[in-house]
């Protein structure tokens, strides 16, 4: 039986090895090194590349991918869990409505983008309709900004908000709102006093589970931001093509995975494993 | 009560299956702690305990999950530690019945045939499942048959093979009560006509009682008695076995059932009897439990059989009790 | 209707209705944002132009061999962790899933750079198909690992019980059980994997151009009905898979 199950493992060991682990360690050690004339990472070894992050030009850009990031997550949280209490509720429907906010995340994340400069645009839909009703006579900036981004964002990373609120609603004993009202609280109370305290689980894993994804965003800021509201992501692209400055592009990657990292654990310190 | 510890071999039967002295050692406690037992040849025998009592962990033993750390079993003379699960004699009805979804109830008896490599298994198929009464369902998805129905498709596939030893680990414990009586009555017709040695596995003493030729009571790994259901009952050998097979009032020492102590608001005279206070009356149908305080603290209850009688809170009353009738237990 | 239903029907329509404008103004006659009739003019184009066809027949090739690989690899690793834990497999899994795009993007470049140096080989379709097999892995352990964990272990034992050794157990029983969510665990991967534009372009090389790399390249041009055909069409052929999956499950 031993033998049975290294043979099942051998392959994805090999994959996640060669294929992750040595990756990323040579990021790390791309990380500690210096960019070279051409390119190129060569030695010495330095620090000097964790040090620029807090060069006030990038970490501009971290902060504010922080800050579009938790927007994009409190909007995705907002929205959320209204829409979680409604599938709960709709008892018939339940797996219909749910299979709706999967939808789209089904398609491709490039088409969804798509049809928000689709819409965004100045020659895009919103745009002309304005302009063809006469409100306005000169297009909106609606695309290439930080709102166009968070729209972005918020469109992609819904259903990841949805889904584990929804199962935690789920797991609710129907019993408690019954006790509740029977107890004196009206609705809103209940609401308050019981259920959003029980669904704190829930909401924090959600939370992680969008705000994780938002932070790394590369495609969304690429394309609804234009070069103005470029995120982490995107820094860590430019570092690698445009500026060919692997070593630092290395640091900051780590970066963000350190962050990353940090955040599953305290969520995992915190509701335990099954938590996402 | 040494006449019938171990002692399988008492009846003139054969043994099946031996256990000489098993241990098995988990990282907390010793769940098996020296077990010796002695299964005769077509006995229906029944492992009894509360659960972690180191039953389960026989059975996974025997039927070849787990390894004993010391000891042996041996089936009809031969050794089967280290023997993989499919290369012993020995069949299981599992708890959850184990069915397997994707398969119909014809296939889920047939799997074990076809792994031997048997061709010309219809028959045996067919009447496997008509013994069990299941011969219109043969084709049906185990999804779509009762909790019993699944139980006896579980009870055929593991018969079919004829074992030399069916284990039964809490078959009846998924079903709701009122099956599980009628169940319980076909399995002993089933084992008695087949005539294949059971070893059933149950916490439940009354499944245990009515079922068993031979039931081994335990208690944290150990063996407390071994005997027939009237033995263990009548005559347990440990306070654990008295208080595990049924009430018992204890007055110091001594046990009696609250069905045999008797009750009344005067003893007949020439009987040694006891004050109490009632303190509650619970009435149950067929008979009454009441509840009373002796002068010492102890409560005993006293089964009444008719109904009709009732006691008030606080009425005074004796009870008393057959001598012959009082459990004496060793410890 | 109540406050909370006003508020689902507002997020069903904001998930929605940009999609659905987005594939009727592909039947649009006109180029621009202005609605002025029906036509197929868009879907003519996009089915004879070249450059779309080979960028499509690519991202089929490379979504089918990476899902028919991570597939099996995957369904394997589920089955060996759910015997036996192997901590640090299934967290490195659990983190190649978290890992931002970009960053696996970049270490896979910077990997295959360095092999590079080493043996003479280039990038092309088989470091697309290596990289999209990567990171499907812990798709397909995540949605059959789910399966398992709701798998009653004494299936396999009633096997072994029944006479079938290790393998059979494997092959007979747990297998066939899985099937459900093997199947669910290879459309992810497929889907993963055909609409991945950030890792692939990364690794991609000049024979290997695929479909969302086009697509990319196209939106970044300007507006263009033709990349609201495609859109149109991958959302249809995706949602056609989606329903016959199903169909095919409850069976």
């Amino acid at each position: 039986m031993k033998h049975l199950r290294a043979m099942f493992l051998a392959p994805s060991v090999f994959f996640t090895v060669v294929l992750f682990l040595i990756p990323l360690t040579i990021i790390v050690s791309y990380s500690l090194r210096t960019r070279g004339v051409y390119g190129g990472v060569v030695d010495p070894w330095t620090i000097e590349n964790y040090a620029r992050l807090f060069d006030p030009l990038y970490g501009m850009i971290m902060v504010r991918s922080v800050l579009m990031s938790l927007a994009a997550t409190a909007l995705c949280l907002l929205a959320g869990f209204p829409t979680a209490l409604f599938i709960v509720r709709n008892e018939k429907h339940k797996s219909l409505l749910l299979n709706l906010i999967m939808l789209p995340f089904w398609t491709s994340f490039l088409v969804r983008t798509y049809a928000w400069m689709f819409l965004l645009r100045d020659t895009g839909l919103i745009n002309s309709a304005l302009m063809a009703m006469g409100i306005i006579k000169e297009p909106l900036p609606l695309l290439y900004n930080e709102t166009a981004v968070i729209v972005g964002l918020v469109y992609g990373y819904l259903p990841f908000a949805v889904l584990p609120i929804f199962s935690n609603l789920e797991r609710l004993d129907k019993a408690l709102l019954e006790a509740a009202a029977d107890l004196g609280a009206k609705p809103w109370e209940a609401m308050f006093h019981v259920v959003l305290p029980l669904c704190a689980p829930g909401l924090r894993a959600a939370g992680v589970l969008v705000f994780i994804p938002c932070l790394g965003a590369y495609l969304t800021p690429d394309l609804l931001g234009g070069g103005k509201s470029i995120m982490i992501g995107n820094l860590i692209q430019n570092q690698f093509t445009t500026a060919r400055d692997w070593p630092f592009g290395s640091a900051i990657s780590l970066a963000l995975m350190a962050g990353v990292m940090a955040l599953l654990i305290v969520l995992i310190r915190r509701d335990g494993e099954e938590a996402l | 009560m040494a006449i019938i510890f171990g002692e399988g071999n008492l009846l003139g039967m054969a043994t099946a299956l031996e256990l000489k002295a098993l241990v098995k050692q988990f990282p907390t406690a010793r769940v098996v702690d020296g077990i010796s037992l002695n299964i005769p040849k077509g006995c229906f025998y029944s492992l009894l305990g509360p659960s972690g009592c180191g039953k389960t962990t026989i059975f996974r033993m025997i039927a070849g999950f787990s390894e004993p750390d010391e000891g042996e079993i041996i089936l009809n003379g031969r050794r089967l530690n280290g023997l993989r699960p499919y290369e012993r004699p020995v069949t299981t009805v599992f708890q959850s019945y184990a069915l397997f979804p994707h398969l119909t109830a014809y296939e889920n008896v047939a799997f074990g045939l076809r792994r031997r490599g048997e061709t010309n298994f219809d028959k045996k198929v067919r009447d496997s499942l008509a013994m069990v009464g299941l011969a219109e369902k043969a084709e049906r998805f185990p999804a779509n048959l009762s909790g019993g129905e699944k139980q006896r498709t579980a009870l055929a596939r593991a018969l079919v093979l004829e074992p030399e030893l069916l284990l039964l680990d809490e078959p009846l414990s998924a079903l709701d009560p009122a099956l599980r009586k009628r169940v319980r009555l076909e399995l002993k017709q089933i084992q008695q006509r087949i005539g294949i040695t059971f070893v059933f596995i149950t916490h439940d003493q009354e499944e245990a009682l009515s079922l068993s030729d031979r039931i081994a009571v335990m208690n944290k790994g150990k063996i407390e008695q071994i005997g027939t259901p009237r033995e263990i009952y009548l005559q347990p050998a440990t306070r654990f076995v008295a208080g595990f097979l049924g009430a018992v009032n204890w007055i110091g020492p001594v046990g009696v059932r609250p069905e045999w102590t008797r009750i009344g608001r005067t003893a007949p005279g020439d009987v040694e009897s006891v004050a109490a206070t009632v303190e509650t009356a619970v009435f149950l149908g067929d008979s009454v439990h009441v509840h009373a305080k002796t002068a010492d603290g102890a409560v005993i209850t006293a089964q009444v059989h008719d109904s009709a009688v009732d006691y008030e809170n606080g009425e005074q009353v004796r009870l008393w009790w057959d001598k012959s009738d009082e459990l004496r237990v060793s410890q | 209707m109540r406050p909370l239903t006003w508020f689902a029907v507002g997020i069903y329509a904001f998930l929605h209705v940009p999609l659905l404008i987005l594939c009727a103004f592909s039947f649009n006659s006109s180029r621009f944002t202005i609605w002025e009739g029906f036509s197929l003019e868009w879907y003519r184009q996009m089915f004879t132009d070249a450059q779309l066809g080979e960028a499509a027949r690519n991202s089929l090739l490379i979504a089918a061999a990476s899902t028919v690989l991570a597939t099996v690899i995957g369904t394997l690793c589920s089955y060996g962790l759910w015997k036996k834990q192997a901590k640090w497999l299934s967290g490195s899994l659990y983190l190649s899933l978290v890992t931002p795009e970009i960053i696996s993007g970049i270490s896979l470049l910077a990997f295959f750079q360095w092999a590079f140096r080493h043996w003479q080989f280039q990038l092309g379709m088989h470091t697309v198909i290596l990289a999209h097999v990567a990171f499907s892995i812990s798709y397909v352990v995540l949605v059959v690992m789910a399966r398992l964990r709701t798998a009653e272990p004494a299936l396999e034992e009633a096997a072994l019980d029944l006479g079938a050794n290790e393998w059979q157990a494997f092959w007979l029983v747990t297998l066939p059980m899985l099937r459900p969510g093997i199947m669910a665990a290879a459309l992810l991967a497929f889907t993963v994997s055909f609409d991945d534009y950030v890792i692939t372009s990364l690794v991609a090389g000049v024979d290997s151009e695929t479909l969302p790399m086009v697509l990319y390249a196209m939106a970044r041009r300007g507006a263009n009905p033709v990349v609201s055909a495609i859109s149109a069409l991958i959302f249809v052929g995706f949602g056609a898979l989606i329903l016959i999956s199903e169909r095919l499950q409850k069976t």
